[in-house]
């Protein structure tokens, strides 16, 4: 146990505030070692209290130079004591006195014995049934704004690959029914659980049904691997996680093809030695999506949360505000890009139904950037298993890109204009909200014979080309007004979506003045991955014959537009008969 | 032409202007906002429909150079229409949540607590994004839909929040009055909106900010007296499609 003292109150309370530590009754601290630089730099007088045999990692290049009293190399660990993370030495060893070991070495020892928090909590709710309104959080990822989509709709996709997805958590029910129907393997457990794999603490399960359940998840065409470090009664230490981020890293090296997810809703106190492991996946092109944290702490003091190297998500509620327990960023303040920062997108994470490890059918409600991180893993295998070529760098790059930028209501003091992103899931039909509508794009007359219009009023097509680099072809796809044979020609569709229409070669009908024509465009990826399609674009075609102004004519169609059709809109949908 | 003479918004009691609004941060965030919607399509459900035959097609949007995008409108809540006079006020606070973007919600709640919008009950009816593109100008018009308040008894206001209408020259506001003001960045103007035709001039450069149109609750036509819709006092004439 190492203990901090303050002389003066307000560098302790400075300290507290920091690190959201609690301090004892004589008004000591306890801290982790990974905080005994910060103390000392607030003129904290650090001392060992009890002294007690703990195990401890120490960085350096061979265990003859450990020159501490009573300090012993564990050798049932590693190679003789021996664990590499990163191209880094550090030895296992055994002392009463940590604080000693941390001063003949400046600082480059960890503990084995990390506080793991996990990051998410069931507040309440638990049932079998998913109550009305429960689908927010993936209508909020499928929409680019405000009121959101009434359903989870995705594109048309030809995914070309299933990417691993590893949820290192407290093991996963793969029999629950959001899960059922998925590729699932038992990847790695403690040793300690002796082969139990399944949850029995309520955190894995969950996260994995916000990744790819069927009613609560964003996507399914993964493999779901399963990790378990937790479980009701256990947590894990420095090695023990070691060696489940070694089983994802073998499990990648297998076939580094076939690219990979690592979920971390959780979070320990910032270890040198848990960081070089996190580098040795994130340098082989594993994507690590982890949990900002919910103690309202600076991540800075965190791992994996604090690296810049990992996705880090914090959470947002269902008015688009960021939760109030987020952790933050304090280097994240300092910086300008979206590029390098610790805290990088935000996720739903308050009130989030998700599966419950009771049984196959239950539910619960959870909240917590567990969950949040849990949709950006989601949210990551939909665009590693659509789009070609996508690997941790690239495919980083587009879930920023695609995200929905400057919507989030963010605590000024806490976070920076760069991070306000929010999720937008890359499979989503990105007219969500629009399909029962049509754009109008105006009359032709002799007067007026072409009309010229622009795709991206209502396709976002080129967003998507812009975040994933994938070319796209544009084609027409007419409505029922009129054979094919007779529309054919009258719309120039350029490739950046520009498009001239001119009157179509219609056969009229006798007195048919002007009939309303509809056409959609269709936005297909070179690669065919994706086919986005607008809502109904409309114009009026003119008879040709009549000589007449048809003006009249189209005023009075447009005349509809303003009150008795607008109560008719809303009448109909109240479903009044 | 007729020229009026040129007049500033201290010359009128009921046009109003606050300069400097908000905190930086807050008006940074909220142009973050409307940047980061200028490339997306966006739900804007004009309220609109086209009857034409057998069709019955509800308007998304119309080919204007001015992308009029509606931010969020109240009265396309279906159960908006539900609502009556002791009913309305919770309703919109319950909605607001659910159709207007919160840092939009946060200017329209700042809004809320100037004059004069704190002469009655106002509702943030309607949110508009505002992006003129340059050398176009916004025509004489007046604001208002005839059948959420009897405009003619009633009084509408308008407050813009100006965003980035700095640069370049031109942008003015103007009214028949001869109101004339080249507003500033972070500043807000509200003004009568259903009273006074009023335009915005040409500019050189884009001009970017976002109009919230507001009516007294006590204005309102709501339909129905106890809620129940099928005690509506307005009885639509057409048709109701399938």
């Amino acid at each position: 146990m190492i203990l901090c003292n303050f002389a003066n109150q307000n560098d302790k309370t400075k300290f507290l505030s920091h690190t959201k530590l609690n301090e004892n009754s004589d008004g000591s601290v306890i801290i982790p070692m990974s905080l005994i630089s910060l103390a000392r730099s607030l003129n904290g007088v650090v001392t060992q209290g009890t002294l007690t045999t703990h195990q401890y990692l120490v960085k350096v290049g061979h265990h003859s130079s450990i020159n501490t009293p009573n300090c012993l190399v564990v050798s049932n660990h590693g190679e003789n004591g021996l664990l590499k993370a990163n191209s880094d030495n550090f030895w296992v060893v055994e002392t009463q006195n940590g604080l000693a070991l941390f001063d003949e070495f400046n600082g480059n020892v960890e503990q084995v014995d990390v506080p793991v928090k996990l990051m998410g909590e069931i507040t309440t709710n638990i049932t079998n049934v998913l109550p009305e309104g429960y689908d927010w959080p993936r209508r909020r990822i499928n929409s680019r704004g405000r009121p959101l989509g009434e359903n989870f709709v995705l594109a048309n996709t030809n995914f070309i690959r299933k990417p691993n997805v590893v949820i290192i958590d407290s093991g996963i029910n793969f029999t629950h029914q959001e899960l059922v129907g998925l590729e699932t393997e038992d990847l790695f457990a403690l040793p300690s659980f002796n082969g139990n794999f399944r949850d029995d603490a309520g955190h894995g399960t969950a996260i994995a049904s916000m990744v790819a359940g069927i009613n609560t998840g964003l996507h399914r065409h993964l493999r779901l691997l399963n990790c378990k470090i937790f479980n009701s009664s256990y947590k894990p230490n420095a090695i023990e996680i070691g060696q489940a981020l070694d089983s994802c890293y073998n499990k990648f090296m297998e076939d580094v093809t076939v690219p990979m997810v690592v979920n971390c809703s959780w979070t320990v106190a910032k270890n040198s030695y848990l960081e070089g492991k996190f580098k040795d996946l994130t340098s082989a092109g594993i994507t690590v999506v982890c949990a900002a944290g919910n103690t309202g702490v600076n991540v800075d003091f965190l791992t994996p949360a604090g690296m810049a190297e990992v996705i880090t998500v914090a959470a947002s509620d269902i008015d688009d505000c960021g939760a109030g327990f987020n952790n933050f960023s304090q280097i994240d303040l300092a910086v300008q890009t979206n590029e390098g920062l610790r805290i990088d997108i935000f996720a739903p994470g308050v009130d989030i139904y998700g599966a419950h490890h009771s049984g196959n059918d239950m539910y619960c409600m959870f909240s917590g950037s567990s969950a949040s991180s849990g949709f950006v893993t989601g949210g990551m295998a939909a665009i590693l298993a659509l789009v070609k070529n996508s690997y941790r760098e690239t495919a980083t790059k587009m879930l920023m890109d695609y995200g929905n930028v400057g919507q989030l209501l963010l605590d000024f003091d806490k976070f920076t204009f760069e991070q306000n992103r929010l999720l937008y899931l890359i499979t989503s039909e990105n007219h969500l909200g629009m399909d029962s509508m049509s754009y109008y794009l105006g009359a032709l007359s002799l007067d007026n014979p072409t009309i010229s219009g622009k795709t991206d009023i209502v396709l976002d097509y080129q967003i998507y080309s812009n975040a994933t680099g994938e070319q796209f072809n544009l084609l027409v796809e007419w409505g029922d007004e009129a054979p094919q044979s007779e529309l054919e020609g009258c719309i120039t569709l350029d490739n950046t979506g520009n498009f001239v229409v001119s009157n179509p070669n219609l056969s009229w009908q006798p007195d048919e003045k002007i009939r309303l024509i509809s056409f959609k465009v269709k936005a297909q990826s070179v690669e065919n991955s994706i086919t986005l399609k607008s809502p109904n674009i409309i114009f009026f075609a003119t008879n040709p014959n009549v000589t007449e102004s048809l003006t009249g004519d189209i005023a009075t169609a447009l005349e509809n537009i303003d009150n008795q059709s607008f109560f008719a809109a809303w009448v109909k949908s109240l479903s009044i008969k | 032409m007729i020229q009026l003479e040129k007049k500033s918004v201290s010359d009128f009691s009921d046009v109003f202007l606050y300069e400097n609004f908000l905190p930086s941060n807050v008006h940074k965030q909220i142009a973050q906002f409307l940047n980061g919607i200028q490339n997306s399509p966006r739900f804007n459900f004009e309220g609109r429909a086209i009857n034409v035959g057998d069709k019955f097609t509800k308007l998304l949007g119309t080919n204007h150079y001015r992308p009029y995008i509606k931010l969020w409108d109240l009265s396309h809540q279906p159960s908006y229409w539900k609502q009556t006079k002791t009913t309305v006020n919770d309703w919109a606070t319950n909605t607001y949540s659910l159709v207007i973007p919160p840092i939009l919600r946060l200017l329209a709640n700042r809004l809320l607590q100037i004059q004069p919008l704190t002469y009655k009950n106002y509702i943030p009816i309607r949110g508009i994004y505002n992006l003129l593109k340059p050398n176009i100008a916004l025509d004489p018009h007046l604001d208002g839909e005839g059948f959420l308040a009897d405009s003619e008894n009633s009084i509408l206001y308008s407050a813009t929040y100006y965003v980035d209408v700095e640069k370049g020259e031109g942008g003015e506001f103007w009214d028949e009055r001869g109101l004339l003001h080249k507003p500033k960045n972070n500043s807000v103007l509200i003004n009568q909106g259903n009273v006074y035709i009023h335009g915005v001039r040409k500019s050189t450069e884009t001009r970017l900010g976002v109009t919230l149109r507001f009516y007294a609750i006590d204005d309102l036509i709501l339909p129905t007296i106890s809620g129940n819709i099928d005690e509506l006092l307005y009885k639509p004439t057409v048709a109701v499609q399938n």
